[in-house]
């Protein structure tokens, strides 16, 4: 028991928090927009900017894998559908 | 137009017994209005290339549904532009 005590405090269990512009059940956009957000912030502020980190967490956590792996797909065939211009 | 012709339409068009059917149907005119137009101006509604994420002008103390049951919300949004 001490055990799971001491990984479960190691590990802090969150998801992305409400946002208001989203409130709906679907969370389709919130997922995208956090997405095209977390590299639209690479491209402004450097790979190690780390408030960056906050979109990252958040798209991990609303989208399908499968969007997410077809996406980077997308980015790196320069295929993606939004601009990620800051 | 001959005088008889027209006072008799004058007399039959206005039926008193019509006003229900009158009321009902301006309410429902105007409810369904009502609703549309507030549906487009939602914040997931895009018009112009102009404003392309009009989602993003929503702050995050404001309300966008028409009744907020469990949350609690300083104001409401409105569409500033098109």
């Amino acid at each position: 028991m001490s055990d799971a005590d001491a990984v479960q405090s190691k590990y802090v269990l969150q998801t992305a928090g409400f946002d208001a512009r989203f409130p709906y059940t679907n969370q389709t956009r919130h997922c995208f927009q956090n997405y095209t957000d977390y590299f639209k912030c690479i491209s402004a502020k450097g790979e190690d900017f780390a408030p960056c980190k906050q979109f990252k967490r958040a798209y991990n956590s609303l989208c399908p894998s499968e969007w997410t792996f077809l996406w980077d797909e997308q980015r790196e065939n320069g295929t993606f559908a939004a601009s990620l211009e800051p | 137009m001959p005088g008889p012709v027209r006072n008799s339409f004058m007399r039959h068009w206005w039926a008193v017994e019509a006003i229900p059917i009158y009321v009902v149907v301006g309410a429902v005119v105007a409810g369904g209005s009502w609703y549309l137009t507030r549906l487009a101006r939602g914040p997931h509604i895009i018009w112009t290339k102009s404003n392309p994420t009009p989602w993003n002008d929503v702050k995050q103390d404001e309300n966008v549904k028409m009744m907020a049951v469990n949350q609690k919300f300083e104001k409401s949004w409105t569409r500033d532009r098109l």
